[in-house]
């Protein structure tokens, strides 16, 4: 069984609904119910009739040629197209953070697809490592979810220019899921956050945070070894928590508030807050 | 200047410095590796890394300096070679000057010779800056130097001119007077005792010398800084390791009695001693002076045993208090390893008259009083006349203000029944003040007069006894041994019950006494049980030994002034100018008084008031005691036979009784010619704990609270 498809974890989640504050292509799915109620116009495969399906539903061209009965169906259409950017650069690595965030975009697309949303993922560090183009289709969320399972962390972390480049390489508004830590230059990741909303694309912005990374509650002298390079800090950490939690908090508080400016949401992600409660808070959020 | 150390090898010590260095490396090496994302929130400010990288090192520095001076301070780093930076010290001398000390063996040194020697040594060993003192430990103690001087070759010039040792030691009080020496001055860092003796029982370890020992010590301890004074000793111990020495000395002199008219024979007795004799030559003649002018010689018998008695008989010409003296002639070859119990001196009152006091108990007719009376005034040859000059009055006119003013050597109470309260206690103030009071009982006593001031206590009239010429104890009495008073029968006499103290002079063959002495403060009180008249029908006054007897009890009753003239080493010297011969009694008034020591320069004194407690004049010998104009006062300060005991204290018991002082060291002195670093480098410990506390506080609170 899939490490993502927990449907204990994923069941909650599919009683709340995604609601899109902004208009991507006009419409949201969801809480809008679909004038096709699950047929659309794109033919998908034909199976037989069974009886107690409706009788509009058959194809009789079919019947004619082979005098059976046999109901067409089509696959279904939404208008929201939703793109995940997992970030899978070295500083995820740390702690539980990647996992946590391929778990959470498991969850995000399995929520989407039940709302019969499109659903994209690009995994990523400095550049594009794999990528699944979004469907709707219920089948795609094996698909996405086996590429998560697939996905390791590591590289070098270059987020703007990637953001810069994927946003220019969309046509299509869509709804864009960042999950990262954002470990980057601030001006360069308002830049490109930036470049992605005048682009009329709609971003979320899940920051996910190891506790550590946040309180930085080290005592004993530490050489820090990046992720991503071979660059080491042998620090004191108590001589330095107050400069460093001060210099977060700012980062943070920064990002908030760039994010803010641009109508982009901004949400932390807490690796040691569970995911239903986080995902459950931020979606009640948007329901509000 | 050079800068040493004590203890150089616990410099070894300094290799604990690596362990800092060692901690410090490994803790560098045990910091913890974390993979990290967040780096670029790491940057240190170079400015607090810099700086807490240079506390550290700080904090380093400080804890290793720290340790290497602790190191250097056990070291015992002492700065030498200057003579500016030595430490200046108060030493004081002991020299044991007793006779012991002058003790020639043939073959070895003199100890005294040796003490010298080694003082002078001792004394070379000072800087210019250091005080010295010397102490003589005769006895009583002697300061040689007045106090503590820089002037060594003044210190080398007295010891070199000292006579030979005499008289007897007083350990315990040289060390307390030369603590007394080194409390004159404020004090130095570094004070130091040195004492040189043979460490003989008698003065250093006899039952008064530890008395003396435990008195000191309890003082000493009164005093804390007493704890950083230094004892050396040293022990001069050639004597001890022989077999003893040989010794042929004469014992002091026993006069018959110290009081004597002019022209009167006095019988001396004196024992010659004779020690470990190896067949070498003996003295054949003992020469005997009076005043320095030789009066008499002596043939002494030929000496085989161990203590052969002599005898001699002198008769004083001049009045006033005499010098005897009787010496060996020195024979031409050695003989005697210790020469200073060859003469003894003594000092002999030779009196024109002694006045006493008869106080005649009443009775009719001829009065209790009649027949000493007349024993005094009309001796029985009629060619002398007597020394004794009576007075007499009635007890019942007896008014002691008035009747005692004339000074009577001697107060006789006559068969007096009993005394009024202001007699008995003017009686008792002249008793305690030196007086010598005889009172002969007779039928007119009391059963019970207990206001006579008996050495006892009466019980009853008894009947027949004799006198027992072999029971005449006393040395005035040996006369009458074999003379008409002995066998002499007593018809009637009181029974009396002595006191516990009380010195029988006489006893009857019953075991009684008849004489009895008792005393009582600086005088004393004989009682005759027998009267001294013919109630009871007395047979006393019938001899014709009678006014003789009279006359020696009177001179042996008055021959206790003696003892102001003949004391014992260490003894104060009693002046009162009414028993003093030959002086006025206006004398009284205030005076200045002064006498030439052994060793030293004049000694002076000044007394306020009479009689005067003059201090000891020194050991062994005689002294003239000058006050004002009047005839100088001879003293005799008699010599202590044992010791020439020769025995000696083992290097135990000498441990046992310094382990009582609370000196820091009982050989070998701290006074080295450094000065001790030790306080400094500490001080510099102290300076540098408080630098690291700060630093290391400084460190911690810009850590912050965690």
């Amino acid at each position: 069984m899939s490490r993502f498809a927990d449907p204990q974890l994923i069941a909650p989640l599919s009683r709340l609904a995604l609601q899109a504050r902004q208009i991507v292509e006009g419409f949201l799915t969801g809480l809008h119910k679909s004038p096709y109620k699950g047929f659309s116009v794109e033919f998908a495969e034909h199976r037989q009739y069974y009886p107690g399906d409706e009788i509009r539903h058959i194809d009789w061209r079919a019947f004619g040629k082979t005098d059976r009965y046999y109901i067409k169906e089509y696959e279904e259409e939404t208008n929201l197209q939703a793109w995940m950017l997992l970030d899978a650069s070295g500083s995820m690595a740390y702690g539980p953070k990647f996992e946590y965030a391929c778990l959470l975009a498991a969850c995000l697309s399995y929520l989407m697809l039940h709302q019969l949303d499109a659903v994209g993922l690009w995994v990523h560090d400095h550049d594009v490592r794999e990528s699944l183009p979004p469907h709707a289709h219920s089948k795609h969320w094996l698909r996405l979810v086996q590429m998560l399972e697939a996905a390791r962390p590591g590289g070098e972390t270059a987020l703007a220019p990637l953001w810069h480049r994927l946003a220019g390489q969309l046509k299509r508004r869509s709804l864009i899921v960042l999950l990262s830590d954002c470990f980057d230059v601030l001006e360069d990741l308002v830049l490109a956050l930036r470049h992605f909303r005048h682009r009329g694309h709609e971003v979320l912005l899940l920051h996910v945070l190891a506790p550590d990374e946040i309180e930085f509650p080290f005592t004993r002298p530490t050489e820090f070894q990046s992720l991503e390079n071979e660059q080491k800090e042998l620090i004191d950490p108590v001589l330095i928590r107050a400069e460093y939690r001060a210099r977060f908090d700012a980062f943070r508080a920064e990002l908030r508030l760039q994010t803010s400016d641009m109508k982009v949401d901004y949400h932390l992600m807490r690796t040691d807050e569970p995911i239903d409660r986080a995902l459950g808070y931020y979606l009640a959020k948007r329901g509000g | 200047m050079f800068l040493g150390l004590t203890s150089g090898w616990l410099l070894l010590g300094l290799a604990g410095l690596a362990l800092p260095v060692l901690i410090h490396l490994l803790t560098r090496r045990r910091h913890e590796v974390l993979r990290w994302g967040a780096m670029q929130f790491l940057r240190q400010p170079t400015r607090q890394r810099a700086r807490r990288s240079f506390d550290e090192l700080w904090l380093l520095l400080v804890r290793l300096l720290l340790l290497a001076l602790i190191v250097f301070a056990l070291a015992g780093p002492f700065l030498g070679g200057v003579d500016g930076f030595r430490p200046r010290r108060d030493v004081v001398l002991i020299l044991d000057a007793s006779a012991s000390m002058d003790l020639a063996i043939p073959g070895q040194p003199r100890p005294w010779d040796e003490a010298k020697r080694a003082a002078l040594a001792k004394l070379e060993e000072l800087s210019d800056e250091d005080r010295v003192g010397v102490v003589l430990a005769t006895h009583p103690p002697q300061r040689l130097t007045p106090h503590l001087t820089k002037n060594r070759a003044e210190v080398r010039q007295a010891l070199e001119s000292l006579p030979s040792p005499r008289g007897s030691a007083d350990g315990a009080g040289a060390i307390a007077e030369a603590c007394r020496l080194l409390d004159e001055d404020p004090r130095r860092a570094e004070r130091s005792l040195w004492l040189a003796s043979d460490f003989q029982h008698w003065g250093w370890g006899d039952d008064d010398a530890l008395r003396r020992w435990h008195a000191l010590a309890g003082e000493l301890k009164k005093d804390s800084g007493h704890a950083r004074t230094a004892l050396e000793t040293l022990a001069l111990t050639a004597a001890q390791e022989s077999l003893g020495p040989v010794n042929v000395g004469l014992s002091p002199l026993r006069p018959q009695r110290s009081v004597a008219g002019v022209g009167q024979k006095i019988a001396f007795t004196a024992d010659v001693i004779l020690e470990r004799h190896q067949g070498t030559p003996t003295p054949t003649t003992l020469e005997v002076s009076i005043d320095g002018k030789a009066s008499t010689k002596v043939d002494l018998p030929t000496l085989k045993t161990a203590s052969t008695p002599i005898r001699f008989e002198l008769t004083f010409t001049e009045p006033g208090l005499r010098r005897v003296r009787a010496a060996f002639t020195a024979p031409s070859k050695y003989w005697d390893a210790f020469a200073a119990d060859n003469s003894q001196e003594r000092i002999v009152e030779v009196a024109t008259e002694l006045p006493i006091l008869l106080i005649d108990g009443g009775g009719q007719g001829q009065g209790s009083s009649y027949y000493l009376s007349k024993a005094f005034t009309e001796p029985g040859d009629p060619k002398k006349v007597s020394l004794v000059t009576p007075r007499i009055v009635r007890v019942t006119e007896f008014e002691p203000a008035r009747d005692l003013e004339f000074g009577p050597r001697v107060v006789v109470l006559c068969d007096v029944p009993s005394l009024a309260d202001s007699q008995r206690q003017a009686l008792e103030a002249y008793v305690r003040a030196g007086g010598s009071l005889w009172i002969y009982l007779g039928p007119r006593s009391e059963a019970n007069p207990s206001a006579l001031l008996l050495p006892g206590t009466l019980s009853a009239v008894k009947g027949d006894a004799f006198l027992d010429g072999d029971r005449f104890l006393h040395a005035g009495l040996e006369v009458f041994k074999k003379s008409a008073l002995n066998g002499l029968a007593i018809r009637k006499r009181w029974r009396l019950e002595p006191e516990a103290g009380s010195i029988p002079w006489a006893l009857f063959n019953t075991g009684e006494p008849w004489l009895i002495e008792k005393r009582l403060g600086k005088g004393r009180i004989l009682a005759s049980t027998i009267p001294f008249d013919r109630s009871w029908d007395n047979p006393l006054t019938t001899a014709w030994e009678f006014p003789v007897l009279a006359h020696e009890i009177v001179y042996a009753l008055a021959d206790l002034r003696s003892d102001d003239f003949n004391v014992k080493p260490g003894t104060p010297v009693r002046l009162d100018p009414d028993r003093i011969p030959g002086w006025n009694r206006s004398q009284k008034g205030q005076a200045s008084g002064s006498w030439q020591p052994w060793v030293g320069t004049v000694r002076t004194f000044t007394v306020a008031s009479w009689p005067y407690s003059a201090p000891p004049p020194g050991p062994a010998g005689v002294y003239e005691i000058h006050v004002e104009d009047s005839a100088p006062i001879p003293v005799a300060v008699l010599a202590d036979a044992a010791e020439a005991d020769f025995v000696y204290l083992t290097p135990r018991e000498w441990k046992t009784l310094v382990a009582l002082l609370p000196f820091s060291a009982e050989t070998g002195s701290a006074s080295s010619d450094a000065l001790p670093l030790w306080w400094v480098v500490l001080m510099l410990v102290v300076a540098l704990l408080g630098v690291e506390s700060w630093l290391a506080g400084r460190i911690v609170r810009r850590r912050g609270v965690r």
